[in-house]
């Protein structure tokens, strides 16, 4: 009992850090863009994946290879769909540039949807600060690392069984979604997650701390 | 990972999953030479755009040191119609237009630059001065 316990604990703080570090992004940028403090957050989320992944490395290994795998194959594809050049990465390509996040005001472009949210591409914005420049592949990969969250908060809530069937169910549901540099399956992730936290609080009575997140 | 192989059902989900993300690498445009460049920043994705103007639009841009330019009335394409659709944007040659802006970005688009694109095929006012004639494109001073 007490094993669970702390296992449960244990997903739950990476998740926090996670989550917590994708606002804290935002919201440093929001308030100014401070190139260190942006490098400095997001190394600090690729080291907690970091310890995710290398603290026993057996656990959850289906997750773990699943997310390597998806990792690879998002570096590895060319950026072709529509809304992920037209709208979410070049949202984020000018963040980067403009080193603003309120730089899709400008009304530049107005058939990319600049009333389109922004934490996403700021993200992708953060990496390419952390990276030291910009090209068209690799920040679609900050879109995917922002799955790891939720999908790692799954693992709390099935057995081992039924979380490879939730794997199994959610690759083959958002499928292309997971690497073409679509924000719609981040949402209905976050969007499905939500749902079952405010369950959770409101219906099972659970108060665990990072839930408030 | 012990729970996975010792119990049969779940390493038949464990290898349908493996079958999935095959499925998923199949299904996408998977390539090794875009996966070794992938954080590269100075490679041109041929892969992403399938339009060689654009890749040259950029070029040309960057070579003459251009950051505001201006593009002919056959790159922007047809106006007034349904920008929801996306279906319809790809049947006109707007993917030309929009994609040059995207790709070029920082270099904007500026109705009052002087610098032009134009299609190679496309003729020009004779007050415009060509400044470089690419495979695809070529640029003007008007």
């Amino acid at each position: 009992m007490l094993k669970q316990i702390k296992r449960v604990l244990k997903i739950e703080i990476f998740v926090s850090i996670l989550a917590l570090l994708i606002l804290l992004n935002y919201l440093i940028l929001f308030i100014n863009y401070n190139e260190y403090v942006i490098k400095l957050i997001f190394s600090l989320y690729i080291f907690t994946i970091l310890v995710f992944f290398v603290y026993k490395p057996l656990n959850f290994f289906h997750l773990k290879i699943t997310l390597i795998i998806l990792m690879i194959i998002v570096l590895g594809n060319p950026t072709y769909s529509w809304d992920a050049w037209a709208i979410w990465l070049f949202h984020a390509k000018r963040i980067f540039f403009e080193q603003s996040i309120i730089a899709q005001l400008d009304e530049y472009a107005m058939w990319t949807h600049n009333d389109y949210p922004v934490i996403a591409p700021t993200f992708a914005a953060s990496l390419a600060t952390l990276v030291g420049g910009w090209n068209n592949i690799f920040p679609k990969l900050a879109f995917l690392l922002m799955y790891f969250p939720p999908l790692i908060l799954s693992i709390k809530i099935f057995n081992v069984r039924y979380h490879l069937l939730f794997l199994i169910l959610a690759l083959f549901i958002l499928n292309l979604h997971f690497i073409n540099g679509y924000v719609d399956g981040l949402v209905a992730i976050y969007f499905s997650f939500s749902s079952y936290l405010v369950y959770d609080i409101f219906v099972n009575k659970q108060n665990s701390f990072y839930y408030y997140l | 990972m012990k729970s996975i192989f010792k119990n049969k059902l779940n390493l038949f989900l464990f290898f349908l999953l493996v079958i999935n993300l095959i499925y998923i690498k199949n299904i996408s445009y998977f390539n090794l030479e875009i996966l070794k460049n992938s954080f590269n920043k100075n490679w041109i994705p041929v892969y992403s755009i399938y339009r060689p103007e654009v890749i040259e639009s950029k070029y040309l841009l960057d070579k003459h040191r251009i950051n505001k330019f201006n593009v002919s009335q056959k790159i922007i394409g047809e106006t007034d119609f349904d920008y929801s659709s996306a279906n319809t944007i790809k049947a006109t040659d707007l993917y030309t237009h929009f994609r040059i802006v995207t790709y070029n970005y920082p270099i904007r688009l500026d109705s009052q630059s002087k610098y032009f694109l134009f299609f190679l095929n496309e003729k020009t006012s004779e007050k415009c001065k060509e400044i470089e004639k690419g495979k695809y494109l070529k640029l003007l001073i008007c």
